[in-house]
């Protein structure tokens, strides 16, 4: 088994969490890989009621505790969320003897990612979800601009990155300028 | 020994007065025969640098747009951890104790224990309650919850005076035996630091 692809995919949403359509997607991608013999790892936000480990299709999820801290934005929350997600994940990531690849979603997961990659060196893959420009039509502020610049972090720091649809092509290429 | 210290403030960046003292520490440490690395932020001053014997890795923050020192923080924890992942790596995977210098790098130290098992050593130059005066709005109790985990997750905690010793042991409960007094204008303090490092050395080795 050691051949075996392992993969620890961080996402703030996993069912039952269900907030947009990162959620879905993740299921599916990881019982799809799961499917294929990937071994996979899913470190998500916890919920009332779902336990902190559970095995869902031979997928292991686990689920760390996303209101540790007090926070006066949602943004603020995300960054400090991922601090407590970083290092409950590199606890994991130690007592499991390592991963060959992080895959991230969205900026939401930027900064545990990016941590992981940079202490353990292994590739990260990010997932572009969606833009803060496609969200807002536009930046038209700092608190805008600050995750407009996370995500761009967040790709470059990737060693490859994926829209979720073609869709978002045209977008991305506008942002950029 | 080898010492990385963590500090968001390091000549030529001063900003109050944790800069001058992080600064007398690395070059005393230095002059002591313990291999000194310091991690600090400047705006385009990058990179790695020899000063006095100290080794010097400085990062600067991939998000430059940011709405407080929080977020601010935040971001800039996962540079400090790819120069001590860096630091770490190249020395063979060995790195005695981390010492960070205030609630900044707090995030990246825990991470790096947990990640490598390095101890760390805590030291408070000021805490969240006095700077902001007893606030607690959520945003001073967000970088409360991040001292909190520093005292927590942190081997020792060094404090410059029993003021703070006491201050630290009000606010955050911290068991008294956890934190020890070394103060700078002593002449015990260098060797009070060292002591603090070695029983983290000696803690982890044993364990």
């Amino acid at each position: 088994m050691s051949d075996e692809l392992r993969v620890m995919m961080l996402t703030w949403e996993f069912p039952p969490r269900i907030i947009g359509g990162i959620s879905p997607h993740v299921y599916y991608l990881s019982r799809s890989l799961a499917k294929n013999g990937v071994k996979v790892y899913v470190v998500t936000c916890d919920f009332p009621g779902a336990p902190a480990h559970e095995t869902v299709d031979s997928v292991e999820v686990y689920r760390v505790d996303s209101y540790k801290n007090p926070s006066p934005d949602f943004a603020s929350w995300v960054y400090l969320m991922n601090m407590n997600m970083q290092k409950e994940a590199a606890s994991l990531v130690r007592e499991l003897g390592g991963v060959d690849i992080f895959h991230a979603h969205d900026w939401l997961v930027a900064n545990a990612g990016i941590g992981l990659k940079h202490v353990f060196r292994r590739p990260l893959l990010a997932t572009v979800h969606s833009t803060e420009y496609g969200r807002r039509n536009g930046i038209h502020s700092d608190y805008e601009r600050m995750i407009h610049e996370t995500e761009a972090w967040l790709t470059y720091e990737a060693k490859q990155w994926q829209p979720k649809a073609q869709l978002w092509f045209p977008i991305l290429v506008a942002c950029r300028k | 020994m080898r010492v990385i210290i963590f500090s968001w403030e390091y000549p030529p960046r001063v900003v109050g007065k944790l800069a001058d003292y992080v600064k007398k520490l690395a070059v005393h440490l230095a002059r002591n025969k313990i291999e000194t690395h310091v991690i600090t932020y400047h705006d385009y001053m990058t990179g790695e640098f020899e000063e006095n014997g100290v080794k010097t890795y400085r990062v600067t923050n991939p998000v430059k747009t940011h709405i407080s020192v929080l977020t601010w923080v935040l971001t800039l924890n996962q540079e400090v951890e790819r120069a001590a992942a860096n630091i770490y790596y190249r020395a063979g995977g060995s790195i005695d104790v981390i010492d960070v210098q205030d609630w900044h790098f707090i995030p990246a130290a825990v991470t790096l224990k947990k990640v490598f098992g390095i101890p760390f050593v805590y030291s408070i130059e000021s805490l969240e309650d006095h700077r902001s005066h007893g606030a607690n709005s959520p945003f001073n109790m967000a970088i409360k919850s991040i001292e909190w985990l520093g005292m927590y997750e942190a081997g020792k905690i060094l404090v410059k005076s029993e003021w703070m010793a006491s201050e630290a042991v009000r606010i955050y409960k911290v068991p008294e035996a956890k934190v020890k007094v070394a103060k700078p204008e002593s002449e015990r303090w260098l060797r009070t630091v060292l002591e603090t490092y070695k029983s983290l050395r000696e803690a982890h080795r044993s364990v």
